[in-house]
């Protein structure tokens, strides 16, 4: 399971439901945009800003134009909508992907390698 | 190429597209130091694979000073002359701000600089089909500060990121006949005039917003459709550096807490952040007891001589507050200050 290399990144997702949208990498569903397109297609990446990254789109554009795209990048201020599959076990996926980042943030045990949070203080 | 822009409005109908094709004979020549000079200047791919070296044509909508000769080739430069330069507010500085990819506020491109001969060249082209309007053979530069597109003939403009609404990649060729970067940005293009030849806007067309934001749309085609694959990821990162501004979750600001690690591997489990006052006495050493005991007692001490001083003390008032847990700051008698002098 992927996790942002980026600390910043990590720390976002984890307070906010975008987590539940990386943990959809992989799954076939639909985008809605703001301006009231859609995007129907594979998620590659969701990044910590929603940006969502898809592939072998089928994009509908404002006026219903059908048209097929490789690959689509929509930025997170465009997205207004995300569909969960129903497949999709949404607990489960939330659950997998805070422990993907708790292994990344706990990698190498207790005393070794840099921390992510400072060790409190006794 | 009198070195005015024609204006353009798009609509949300109507589609700017423009494609590469190839064309080995044509080369960038821009200068190091603002003299015409025979540096070449790479292109897109030399962008995409060391973005932190392109700086960023130096204003919106405004092409660097560019000349075109017979050759084909083009120099920059800060010259005026009548055969199509264009006037450019801000311009390449030098080498000296080469290693400096990161956009700053205003300062002049850093195209000249740090730029390496292009292993191919990259030709656009316009065409308009239908309602798309066809700009020209050119480079399209995928820098982290600004997406740019510069034409052949010396026009060109920018687009900053957070404008960008989305782009792909398209291999459909029944939706449009090559394969192409389709880029979506979230205003309007208007190409705007030079000093040269100041008139009034071209082609202005019938603006027939709609109560939505306007979209202009660009397809790049470059001529090595390989190198879609890479335009597209470039641009990704690129967004991904421009975070959306207005972005109103609070919690972006999180910096992260003091955790205790040390704890958590100990299988303390969640560390709570708050006890209840039996939770937090039993968690505490006989020493702790001792401490809480004496700093309940200061804080008895310290509320009951407030009572002293507003002169009203009795055997309840100090029971009520003894436990030192509630501490009423507010003067008892009402216009009484903490500081006055009491003579009741």
């Amino acid at each position: 399971m992927e996790v942002s290399h980026s600390v910043k990144e990590r720390t976002i997702a984890e307070n906010s439901l975008v987590i539940l949208l990386q943990g959809l990498r992989g799954h076939v569903t639909t985008v809605d945009l703001r301006d009231e397109s859609t995007a129907t297609g594979r998620v590659t990446n969701v990044d910590a800003f929603m940006n969502v990254r898809l592939a072998e789109v089928t994009f509908t554009d404002r006026q219903g134009t059908v048209s097929h795209l490789d690959e689509l990048f929509v930025t997170g201020r465009n997205v207004r909508y995300v569909h969960i599959p129903d497949e999709v076990d949404i607990r489960a996926t939330i659950e997998q992907q805070l422990q993907a980042i708790h292994r990344v943030r706990y990698f190498g045990g207790r005393d070794k390698g840099r921390k992510e949070f400072p060790r409190a203080k006794h | 190429m009198a070195g005015a822009f024609a204006s353009l409005r798009s609509q949300e109908e109507e589609m700017t597209e423009t494609y590469f094709t190839d064309n080995e004979n044509f080369t960038q020549k821009l200068p190091e130091t603002g003299a015409p000079g025979t540096q070449t200047a790479s292109l897109w791919r030399e962008a995409v694979t060391r973005p932190q070296e392109h700086g960023r044509f130096g204003v919106k909508h405004r092409p660097l000073p560019l000349r075109v000769d017979n050759e084909g080739e083009f120099t920059s430069g800060r010259t005026t002359a009548a055969g199509g330069a264009l006037r450019c507010r801000s311009h390449s500085s030098g080498p000296a701000e080469a290693d400096d990819g990161r956009p700053k506020g205003g300062n002049g491109s850093n195209m000249a600089a740090r730029l390496q001969p292009p292993a191919r060249t990259i030709e656009m082209c316009l065409k308009r089909p239908g309602r798309g309007r066809s700009l020209g053979a050119g480079a399209l530069y995928i820098a982290e500060g600004r997406l740019s597109w510069l034409e052949n003939s010396g026009v060109g403009f920018s687009l900053d990121y957070p404008t960008i609404s989305l782009h792909a990649v398209s291999r459909d060729l029944n939706a449009y006949p090559w394969e192409h970067l389709y880029v979506m940005v979230n205003a309007k293009f208007e190409e705007e005039e030079t000093k040269e030849a100041p008139m009034a806007e071209g082609e202005e067309e019938e603006d027939s917003d709609d109560d939505t934001e306007p979209i202009a749309e660009f397809r790049f085609v470059p001529s090595d459709k390989s190198a879609l694959e890479a335009m597209f990821s470039a641009m990704c990162e690129c967004q991904a550096l421009h975070p959306d501004p207005d972005d109103e979750d609070s919690d972006n600001d999180y910096e992260g807490e003091e955790y205790d690690v040390e704890a958590h591997e100990l299988q303390q489990g969640d560390i709570p952040t708050f006890y209840t006052y039996e939770e937090g006495l039993s968690h505490l050493t006989a020493e702790g007891q001792a401490t809480l005991e004496r700093l309940e007692g200061m804080l008895a001490q310290s509320v009951s001589s407030q009572y002293n001083m507003a002169g009203v003390r009795t055997e309840d008032s100090i029971r009520e507050f003894e436990d030192g847990m509630e501490v009423d700051i507010a003067p008892v008698v009402a216009g009484q200050f903490e500081d006055a002098e009491v003579d009741h």
